[in-house]
């Protein structure tokens, strides 16, 4: 429920004071009148304590449609977070300072933006209960008595968003079957992968057949210490014309599960989440990112809703890094790069990122005769000699690599301390489309625009889209582009290659963009992560 | 039912409606009084006096229209389920909020008349645009009534896909196409055409086009028209290129590096607007410049 920093190392005294009202992780917290006060806090140590943290209360625990802050909040809300005053510590005068805080004591609230004073008459202990209006909501709580004073830092918990590492606990997918459009085979393939139990389809029909789920919403979390609270990132997309806004408040806000929104503004298609993805953790020029890092794509001209990327630098933890996605016709990062876990890494992980090259060796050493039947309706192309011998097609191709996807893969390394040995490249070809800013698109299908699912055993399951480059009747066995996928993923992987070729492929998304995992907390923010705070 | 009359008095207009009389007031008034086109095609198709012969020479017409009249009223007859759920088959929307067509069905020139007629019948918006993006794709017969559209249509976005589609049209109608598209009012136009011409197998025949197009006002239009020039491994294009890599607009001077790079490597290579492109403001200018030094 709550986390306390106190000064230097002193984990003893933190565990001693984050205990959640309902838990007893480092001690019973049953004492309320003894000299001591709760769990063995003596009133020196009080002096000491240097901040609060508490996970903000923007869930609907009564489901009322308004959330429990903006309901007035409750003294019994479990998103409040404590802050024990040991009895003996003398008359104390208490000050509240900043906006959207909350202090309650016995039921009632005792300090707020209105009532910024108060007095305790410091007989006996006393539990003041701090709430959060906000993510990375800001104050302090002043206290003076006895010739003593201090002044506690108070601060809403940050959002954290979740990576590829984090343990897969729900899958989501939208099923649409309408002839020629039709996703069941997908979606049958996904459930007997996960089981029924962690999966599930929801009618596209209901949400007007918009299938990008990944793109409306984020899984992620508002925990503080003993209390893990989730928040949902729900994106502004939906503005734009699409069915999925209320997925996220219909199909998966329950209490302490809360939704929010960021963004403003008339979006554009970098504001889908596809566009919004965060790194396993790494550790750039000496800085530990526990975490990850939040990346995003586009460049000066095209971005994210400003309000959404600065609500995310202001979460300190996952410090957002974007890399230029904005030759890409969708833009979205998910589209030309991606971190999957490698056993055989010393960092635990490889970044996947297209390469043409790759594509074009593999296509060279093909039979140029040989049919590819799905790229035909799609991408008017019938054989692979009609890929090879296609000049403008190549050219084109070079330009990407040379000029974008290389220069990325620069910043990619800076920003997230990699090297050569952290890359893993992987075969794509681009065509460019006039009806979408004639921007690349993926010809063959993305493979790299794939899911991960984290197994509680520590194994990956990556969910992929079949390349279809063979002859129809054929399978997957004799599919050349899918042995050379398979040569390339790291040990303790299983890859899965899924048909999203008529809703997705040419709708173009893959199967990222088709499916959403809902996922395990990650690493504790307020002990691995809290060097990061106070930084931009 | 429709007269036999009325049919052959349809057909005569059908007949006379090719572009150049586009104008004609007679002909313009007797469309105006007609019914609506989806109607026509009905009554057409339900009309056993109108024969499937008659259909038939019709659909080898020298005039996209009339070709198109009678494909479709043909297509109904041959395969009604067919056309009966494409005529009503929504497109669904892209990731990137487009919307499109999707399924292997698609590669199938019977649909062509079907999607035309549908488009011929769009006032606009985005299912337009839809129909514009599967023509194409079904192989069959478009690129004529993309031409003439491009001569008729207001909407410079509408004109500039079109043109854009021009790329995958047969000798003919691209040669033409493009041309009208680099021609065009429109900078947007004209810049598709350009980039069309880079990918069509005719492309090589506007050479003389795009050279001229290196010099146009607009950026986007010298950029396209100097990488198709890149594509074509144009070499008599090479020093008309030359200029474009002092251009003031960064992608000119991408595009132009890069194509230079194609035609003759070795030649760019000497070239001493390298050493200062190595340093340019631009990232993927310099980067590109670096690696061609």
């Amino acid at each position: 429920m709550s986390s306390l920093r106190p000064h230097g190392p002193s984990l003893a005294l933190l565990c001693a004071l984050a205990l959640p009202l309902t838990a007893a992780n480092c001690g019973k917290q049953d004492d309320t009148s003894g000299d001591s006060g709760h769990t063995g806090i003596s009133p020196a140590e009080f002096w000491e304590i240097e901040a609060l943290y508490g996970q903000p209360n923007i869930d609907d625990d009564d489901e009322n449609g308004v959330s429990d802050w903006d309901d007035g909040g409750s003294a019994d809300d479990n998103d409040l977070a404590e802050l024990v005053v040991p009895a003996g510590v003398g008359e104390l005068s208490i000050t509240l300072s900043g906006a959207g805080i909350r202090v309650w004591l016995d039921g009632a609230v005792l300090l707020d933006e209105t009532t910024t004073t108060a007095s305790l008459d410091g007989v006996g202990a006393a539990s003041l209960m701090a709430e959060f209006s906000a993510p990375m909501v800001a104050g302090s709580l002043s206290f003076e008595g006895s010739g003593n004073s201090n002044t506690v830092t108070l601060m809403g918990a940050p959002l954290t968003l979740n990576n590829h590492f984090q343990v897969g606990t729900h899958l989501w997918v939208l099923e649409v079957n309408q002839p020629g459009y039709t996703n069941a085979s997908m979606v049958a393939d996904l459930e007997t992968i996960l089981g029924s139990d962690r999966f599930t389809s929801v009618a596209g029909n209901s949400y007007g057949n918009d299938v990008w789920v990944q793109d409306e919403f984020e899984f992620g979390y508002r925990r503080s210490e003993g209390n893990e609270g989730e928040l949902i990132l729900d994106s502004i997309r939906s503005q734009a014309g699409r069915y999925l806004d209320s997925f996220p408040e219909e199909q998966l806000q329950q209490p302490d599960v809360a939704v929010g929104t960021w963004g403003n503004g008339t979006p554009n298609s970098l504001d889908s989440f596809g566009n919004l993805e965060t790194s396993p953790p790494v550790t750039v020029d000496g800085v530990e990112y526990p975490l990850g890092r939040i990346y995003y794509g586009g460049d000066d001209a095209l971005h994210p809703s400003v309000a959404l990327t600065s609500f995310l630098q202001a979460q300190q933890v996952q410090a957002p890094v974007r890399p230029d996605s904005s030759w890409l016709c969708v833009g979205h990062v998910d589209e030309f790069f991606t971190f999957v876990p490698d056993s055989s890494s010393p960092k635990g992980f490889t970044l996947l990122v297209t390469d043409v090259d790759l594509a074009w060796d593999l296509l060279d050493s093909m039979d140029p005769t040989t049919a590819i039947p799905k790229y035909s309706s799609a991408h008017g192309v019938s054989t692979i000699g009609d890929l090879v011998n296609d000049q403008a097609l190549r050219d084109l191709n070079e330009d990407i690599q040379q000029d974008e996807i290389e220069r990325v893969i620069l910043d990619l390394k800076a920003e997230f301390g990699l090297d050569d040995g952290d890359i893993t490249r992987v075969p794509g070809i681009w065509e460019e489309n006039s009806w979408c800013r004639n921007y690349a698109l993926a010809l063959i299908p993305g493979l790299v625009n794939l899911a991960v699912f984290t197994e509680a055993t520590g194994d990956h399951k990556l969910l992929i889209a079949d390349p279809f480059l063979r002859d129809s009747g054929e399978d997957q066995s004799t599919d050349p582009y899918i042995a050379l996928w398979d040569s390339l993923m790291p040990p303790g992987t299983e890859s899965f290659y899924l048909d999203n070729w008529d809703v997705y492929h040419e709708g173009w998304g893959e199967v990222h963009c088709g499916t959403n995992i809902h996922r395990e907390v990650g690493a504790d923010w307020w002990t691995d992560a809290a060097h990061l705070l106070g930084g931009e | 039912m429709m007269p036999r009359t009325l049919l052959i008095s349809f057909f005569a207009l059908t007949l006379s409606a090719a572009p150049a009389l586009a104008s004609d007031a007679r002909i313009t008034a007797a469309w105006a009084t007609g019914p609506e086109r989806a109607e026509r095609v009905q009554l057409l198709v339900a009309d056993g006096s109108l024969t499937d012969i008659e259909l038939t020479q019709a659909m080898a017409s020298s005039d996209w229209r009339v070709r198109q009249q009678a494909a479709v009223v043909h297509g109904w007859r041959a395969t009604p389920e067919l056309y009966a759920d494409w005529a009503e088959r929504p497109a669904a929307r892209t990731r990137a909020g487009v919307l499109r067509f999707r399924g292997p069905e698609l590669a199938d020139t019977r649909l062509a008349p079907l999607f035309l007629e549908r488009l011929l019948e769009q006032p606009g918006g985005d299912m337009q645009q839809a129909l514009i993006e599967v023509l194409p794709r079904t192989g069959g017969d478009w690129a004529e009534a993309f031409v003439g559209l491009m001569q008729t249509e207001p909407d410079v976005r509408v004109r500039a896909v079109l043109a854009a589609s021009m790329s995958d049209a047969p000798k003919g109608p691209a040669l033409e196409g493009m041309r009208l598209g680099l021609a065009d009012s429109s900078a947007q136009v004209r810049g598709e055409a350009a980039r069309a011409a880079g990918w069509s197998e005719h492309g090589d025949q506007l050479i003389a086009e795009l050279i001229r197009a290196l010099g146009d006002s607009d950026a986007y239009v010298r950029a396209m028209a100097a990488r198709s020039l890149g594509t074509k491994r144009a070499a008599s294009a090479f020093d008309a290129l030359a200029p474009l890599l002092r251009d003031s607009d960064a992608e000119v001077r991408l595009r132009a590096l890069r194509s230079m790079a194609r035609i003759d490597a070795d030649a760019l290579a000497l070239r001493p607007e390298l050493a200062d492109l190595a340093q340019d403001a631009d990232e993927r200018v310099a980067r590109a410049a670096n690696s061609l030094r």
